[in-house]
């Protein structure tokens, strides 16, 4: 994979993983 | 911790002396399954450059040390960041990152792209896959997923898991999946959804119930564990990826140097079977 299409992919999945991690009610001061 | 635990001297290194060290930094504990990719093409980089390549790792604030290491690094390719899910949850987690993940790296590319295994202690009722869900179901929030870090892929998949059947899971809280698959093999536990390296030998072994992959394809390595959609799981698709990174700013050679040898590692025959033993699948598209 060229770094363009890593960038791609980081930038859609940086989304992706926002979105879970803010549905789920994990809170900042449980991460260590 | 950090502590710098191998390095691989290529044979072509004397004909490069002062290209200098690369040093591939590890977000985890050594042992682990994003140490074991980092050793694995760190040597095969090492050989294809013709510089020397060592591993260290930097551990602690759920990877954030590591990241701000090579985030703030002196943008010559020297410092390579190796990281995975956890590098794009942590902006959301931490409220004091001293870097921006969206601004702070030049992604290099992407080692493997693999699923993640849902698995069960032994006695879950049911005499397979789709009465263990059934069950899953059920019980909802009050069974007990393991994690090992928050935020991490094993917190995660269980989380759109829930999000799928309609509940909370509720979690038990590990330093890594290691100690939390042995509380799940005593029983302890429920569920923990984990990279197939360190959970496939427990199943293999008789020691826990193989659920479900989370990828749209068996695992090559696992052909009787049913893919979630398999079990009426369609929208549980959750995969995860190895890529390196080096601080922004650093020259598009470089980059396309440390490219080149990436694709030179992952392309080795050795490294694609070891990579297959991790539970790397071919493509996002089949993944």
């Amino acid at each position: 994979m060229s770094p363009e299409a890593h960038r791609a992919l980081f930038t859609e999945d940086l989304e992706r993983i926002t979105k879970l991690v803010e549905s789920s009610g994990i809170k900042a001061s449980e991460a260590k | 911790m950090v502590a710098a635990l191998s390095s691989f001297l290529p044979m072509q290194a004397h004909a490069q002396p002062s290209a200098g060290v690369i040093t591939i930094v590890v977000p985890y504990a050594a042992g682990g399954g994003t140490d074991a990719v980092a050793r694995l093409v760190g040597e095969k980089m090492s050989s294809a450059m013709g510089r020397p390549v060592i591993v260290e790792n930097v551990v602690g604030a759920g990877g954030t040390i590591a990241n701000e290491r090579v985030a703030r690094s002196t943008p010559d390719g020297s410092s390579v960041l190796i990281n995975h899910t956890a590098l794009l949850s942590a902006p959301s987690l931490f409220s004091n990152l001293r870097y921006d993940t969206k601004t702070a790296f030049e992604p290099i590319g992407l080692v493997n792209i693999a699923p993640l295994l849902l698995v069960g202690r032994k006695s879950i009722p049911g005499s397979g896959p789709k009465d263990f869900v059934a069950w899953i179901k059920e019980q909802g929030p009050k069974i007990t997923f393991a994690h090992g870090g928050v935020g991490t892929n094993s917190q995660l998949c269980p989380v759109l898991i829930g999000n799928v059947l309609g509940f909370k899971p509720v979690f038990a809280a590990y330093r890594g999946s290691g100690p939390a698959l042995v509380d799940l093999i005593a029983g302890q536990i429920d569920l923990l959804c984990d990279q197939a390296t360190s959970a496939l030998p427990h199943v293999q072994a008789g020691a826990l119930h193989g659920i479900a992959v989370t990828s749209k394809v068996r695992l090559e390595q696992a052909p009787d564990i049913p893919t979630a959609a398999e079990i009426g799981l369609s929208d549980l698709v959750y995969t995860f990826w190895h890529g390196l990174y080096v601080a922004k700013g650093t020259p598009k050679d470089t980059i396309a140097a440390l490219n080149a040898a990436l694709r030179a590692a992952v392309s080795d025959p050795g490294v694609r079977a070891k990579l297959k033993g991790l539970g790397r699948t071919r493509s996002r598209r089949t993944a």
